[in-house]
Parts: C-alpha cells; sequence; structure tokens
C-alpha cells in the first residue's frame, strides 16, 4: 500500500511538472495578462514582480510551494483566485456526476445479471444490443435526441439550466447512459466467467437454488474485476460531464472547462486539469484498497 | 448460412467463413462512407459554404422540401446533404490522419521502452500511467487553451488520443518477440538494432496494432465531433460533423434536421466501425483483449 501511495504522489508530481513546462512553453505568460501596447518597462516591471526573471528551476519551485499552499493563479475572466471559481463549481458536478454513477450501477448490473441468466436467449441478445447502442450512441446525440422529444415535442422537461430537480432528469440519464452499457457487458463477462468456475457447479450439485448461487456465490467474485472497472468509470463521467453540463447549461466544473478553454482563462484551465487529475489518482488509489479487502489474495500476494 | 453442409474434406478454413449479416452490412455502410468523404468535392450538389437565403431552414424532401435541397437546409440556406458530404471528409480525414499519428507515435515509444528496459522503460511507462489516470478529452482542451486553437495542433491532439494504449502493447508485444530465437538469430548475423526491430520485429506484431487501431478509430471520431460540437476544434467556415451538430443545436425548435442529420451520420459510422472493429479482432488476433 505504502508503495502504490508512493507511484500515486509521484504520478500527480508528473502531472504537475508536465503542467508547468507547457505553461512556460506555450508563449510568455505576460502577453495574456497585459494589453500589447504595454510600455516595455512596466513589462519587465511585472515579470520582476511574478518571478519570471528568476531561474526556471527557482521557478518551478516556487510553482510547487504555491500550488501546495492553493495558489492555482488568478482567473483573469473573473479577477479572483481560480482555485475559488472552480471550487464553486464542485458541488454541482458531484451532484450530477455522483447520481449518474449510480444510475449506470442501478441500471447496468441488473441488465447484466439478467442477460447472464437468460445466456443464448433472445433476452440476452436485447440486453446487449441495448448495451452496444448505449454505448456507441455519442452522448451529444442522445442529449439532442432527448432534448427534441421531452423538451420541443412532449415538453415536459426542461432543456438547459439547474433550478429544479427535473431539469436534472436528462444529464443524468446521458452521463449516465455510456457507463451503464459498459457495466452491462462487463457485469455479464464476469457473471459468465464466474458461472463456469467449479465451486458454481458444486452449489448446483449441492442443490442451492439459483438465486442464492448468484447473489450468494457468483456475484461477490465477479464484484472483484467489476470495482477495478468501475476506476476506469470515473475518467468516462468526468469526460462525458464535459460535454453533457455544457449541453445542458448545467452550472459545473466541465461547462466551466469549455468556457475557460474558449476564452483562454489558462489559471481556470490549469486548476481543473490538476484537479481532474487529482480525482482520478484517488479513485485508483482507492480501487487498489478496495481490491485487497474484496480479495485477499491480492491484500496478501503482491506486497503492494 | 449455407442450408446444404459442406463434405468434410472441403470446408474453408474457419477464417474465411462469410461474416454475419450485420457485419456485412456495417461494412458496406463504412465503404460508403469512406468512398462520399474521399469524393465529397466531386459529388456534393453545393459547396458546403454556398449560402442561399431565399431558402433558410428548408425541410428534408420527405417532410415537405424539394428535390434541390433532398435533406434540407439550415439557417443560412446552405445545403445539408453537401454539407453532410464535406463535414465527413473532415472528420474522417482528420481521423484517420490521427489514429496514424497516435499508432506510430505510441508504437514508437512502446518499442523503445521494450528495447531499452531499464530506467528509460521505467520513465516511459511512468507517462503512460500518468496519461491513463486523466481523461483524454481533458488532456486535449487543456493542449488547445494552452498553445491556443489551429487545425495542425487539433489534429495533433486527436493523434495523442490512445497513445497509451498503443505504447503498452506495442511494448508488451516487442517483449514477447524478443524472447523468440529468430531475434537471437538476426542479432548473430550483426543486424542493428533499428534492422532488427523494424525489418524482423514489426512485420511480427503490425497486425496486433492495426486492429487496435480500428478499436481506437471510432474513438478518434467522437473525440473529434465532441470537441468541434463545443466549438473548440475545427472552425467555421470549415465544417465537419460534430461542428454542423453544434451549429444546429440553437435551430432544434424548428429545423431539427440540421443537427440530427450529422449526428446520425456520427452515430452510424462509429456503430459500423466498432462492429466491424470486434469482428476482425475476434477473427484476426485472440491475443488482443478489451
Amino acid at each position: 500500500m505504502l508503495i502504490r501511495m508512493g507511484r500515486a504522489l509521484l504520478t500527480l508530481l508528473i502531472c504537475v511538472t508536465i503542467t508547468f513546462v507547457v505553461l512556460r512553453s506555450a508563449g510568455d505568460p505576460l502577453s495574456s495578462l497585459l494589453p500589447d501596447d504595454t510600455p516595455p518597462d512596466v513589462v519587465e516591471m511585472y515579470r520582476e514582480r511574478l518571478g519570471l526573471d528568476r531561474p526556471i528551476l527557482e521557478q518551478y519551485l516556487g510553482y510547487l510551494r504555491s500550488l501546495a499552499e492553493g495558489d492555482f493563479g488568478i482567473s483573469f475572466v473573473e479577477r479572483r483566485s481560480a482555485f475559488s471559481v472552480v471550487a464553486e463549481r464542485l458541488p454541482a458536478t458531484l451532484l450530477l456526476g455522483g447520481l449518474a454513477l449510480a444510475a449506470a450501477l442501478i441500471i447496468g448490473l441488473p441488465l447484466g445479471l439478467l442477460a447472464t441468466v437468460t445466456r443464448g436467449t433472445a433476452i440476452d441478445r436485447l440486453a446487449m444490443t441495448i448495451a452496444v447502442m448505449g454505448y456507441s450512441l455519442p452522448n451529444f446525440f442522445l442529449a439532442i435526441l432527448l432534448i427534441l422529444l421531452f423538451s420541443l415535442s412532449l415538453q415536459i422537461l426542461p432543456s438547459a439550466g439547474s433550478d429544479t430537480a427535473w431539469h436534472l432528469i436528462m444529464p443524468v440519464v446521458v452521463l449516465a447512459a455510456p457507463p451503464a452499457a459498459k457495466i452491462a457487458r462487463f457485469a455479464r463477462t464476469a457473471l459468465v466467467e464466474v458461472t463456469g468456475q467449479p465451486y458454481m457447479r458444486t452449489a448446483a450439485a449441492k442443490g442451492l437454488p439459483q438465486r442464492s448461487r448468484l447473489v450468494g456465490h457468483a456475484l461477490p467474485n465477479a464484484a472483484i474485476p467489476l470495482v477495478t472497472f468501475l476506476g476506469f468509470e470515473l475518467g468516462l463521467l468526468i469526460g462525458g460531464g464535459v460535454v453533457t453540463e455544457t449541453i445542458f447549461a448545467w452550472p459545473g466544473i466541465g461547462r466551466l472547462l469549455v468556457q475557460s478553454v474558449g476564452q483562454r482563462d489558462l489559471a481556470v484551465v490549469q486548476t481543473i486539469v490538476l484537479m481532474i487529475a487529482a480525482t482520478m489518482v484517488t479513485a485508483n488509489l482507492l480501487v487498489d484498497f478496495v481490491y485487497g479487502r474484496l480479495d485477499p489474495r491480492v491484500r496478501k500476494g503482491r506486497g503492494g | 448460412m449455407s442450408a446444404r453442409p459442406l463434405p468434410l474434406d472441403m470446408k474453408l478454413p474457419q477464417r474465411w467463413r462469410a461474416p454475419p449479416p450485420a457485419i456485412l452490412l456495417a461494412g458496406g455502410f463504412l465503404a460508403l462512407v469512406l468512398f462520399v468523404a474521399a469524393a465529397a468535392s466531386e459529388i456534393a450538389p453545393y459547396h458546403y459554404a454556398t449560402q442561399d437565403l431565399k431558402a433558410r431552414l428548408r425541410p428534408p424532401v420527405l417532410l415537405g422540401g424539394t428535390w434541390s435541397h433532398p435533406l434540407g437546409t439550415d439557417n443560412l440556406g446552405r445545403d445539408i446533404l453537401s454539407r453532410l458530404l464535406y463535414g465527413a471528409q473532415t472528420s474522417i480525414g482528420v481521423a484517420v490522419l490521427g489514429t496514424m499519428i497516435g499508432a506510430l507515435v505510441g508504437s514508437t515509444i512502446g518499442i523503445v521502452a521494450a528495447h531499452l528496459r531499464g530506467a528509460i522503460d521505467q520513465v516511459l511507462m511512468m507517462l503512460v500511467d500518468v496519461q491513463a489516470s486523466v481523461p483524454y478529452i481533458i488532456v486535449a482542451l487543456a493542449g488547445l487553451a494552452f498553445f491556443g486553437n489551429n487545425l495542425t495542433l487539433f489534429i495533433l491532439m486527436l493523434g495523442l488520443e490512445g497513445w497509451e494504449r498503443y505504447a503498452r502493447l506495442a511494448r508488451g508485444l516487442v517483449l514477447a518477440e524478443l524472447a523468440k530465437p529468430y531475434v537471437a538469430a538476426t542479432h548473430g548475423f550483426g543486424a542493428s538494432a533499428i534492422r532488427l526491430h523494424l525489418v524482423h520485429v514489426l512485420p511480427n506484431i503490425a497486425a496486433a496494432l492495426v486492429v487496435q487501431s480500428t478499436i481506437y478509430f471510432p474513438w478518434v471520431i467522437l473525440l473529434e465531433t465532441s470537441i468541434s460540437f463545443l466549438g473548440l476544434g475545427i472552425q467555421p467556415p470549415r465544417t465537419s460533423l460534430g461542428l454542423m451538430l453544434g451549429q444546429g443545436r440553437a435551430y432544434l425548435g424548428n429545423a431539427w434536421w440540421i443537427s440530427v442529420m450529422p449526428g446520425l451520420a456520427i452515430f452510424l459510422t462509429t456503430l459500423s466501425v466498432s462492429l466491424v472493429g470486434d469482428y476482425l479482432r475476434d477473427r484476426l488476433d485472440p491475443t488482443v483483449a478489451d
């Protein structure tokens, strides 16, 4: 576990370093802060004040120190700390992402279970076809279709905004569809593999009903690969959130990222990127930890 | 499929059996998409930027439109069918370029890592882990923000989608090849490392890498269309399927076809590539898993 934590920290450090290198090589940071006709001596003054005249290593260490202190720079659009600009959007994103993850599990797992139980039949094929569709339908297209149907034709759901709980429904569905489809497919694969194991035959031979075999034996064993899989799915949710939040005008981090990229508000972009990297690294660490809890062989065997 | 079973000695080898109808359909659709993308400027009835302000927001022909604009027109009276063809040209072209860049860069990194081993291998694989931990669309958007949007950078950013998976795959394949006797023999004949990898190892691992690229091709299309849809990728007056969809969003209420037509095109294309890619993977190379 200690080695894994060390690796996670190292991963973060590399992310920060790459961001620093990219920021410095992307052009003079002053050119975006000051108007083009600023007199040279004023530019020089700012250069000194921001520490841009010091050696690159010193700048790098200073950069690390300010990040550690929570100083991610100033958003030049909002003229205040980039960190607080991003932090304000965090609850909306967490709400949407959390609901989408829950929805993906609530839809995906039973669908995968159903397909396993009815393996080889028309129901199985139908469930898996739905899964392939859910995964191949691009999220922006699904969003457009839902808006056409529910907002414009039936006029029962709002197409954009965040005022009521009704505003959540379509974004959650759009965000949850791809992970739900992937979970269904993955759960089916994992369950089919587990049901082929000798202990499942033993359980059947000793007369255990199918329900207890699935719930008591198959699911716990299939849960191990599923947890790892969920760690990867987080990336899908974060990436999907960018498009989904923008379409539905949901005031979260994804929409902020798109706006900031458009306006080239680099401090905000940098804050979001580093925050996502930190989230993903933490999530992977957590997955490793849960993995060890679920599977004693991993905890003892690999020693990491 | 065939009603009469073949005599045993005439049975074709398994990989030559005719693919299922869904795969044939998907393959046919893909061939069509590739053809119209390549020939867009020849077969499109109008130029993609030709405006006809007297024929704005015309519906498709089956919904009361006329044959002069079979799929209708957009808010500036531009022909949707023509824009679809040119949009497919941009989207497919950019995605093909991107996929090739990704396969090339990723595989090279993987081969170098496998050949050098040691510290450089460790560092490169560390970078692979870092990339795998950040969703690529975030990296691509950040790159476009930091360096400013232009077409070359955009294609480059698309190309780097999935580089870490090519690197990981190529590294594993090369390591497996290096253990085989022919490598020792080639080495014994005095071949240089570059010759060994390019002339002898690469042909042996190329099939797996090509199959891998068919699997990632739809992802590159989706990345391009997503970013263009957000208005941060391909810029007007150029057009792409994603950009068309994004621009039509404002007219969903009175002219849904502006968005739905390109959306349908993207969906069917990525679905077809996925179906054909999965089929190829199962047929040609059982070693490449999910």
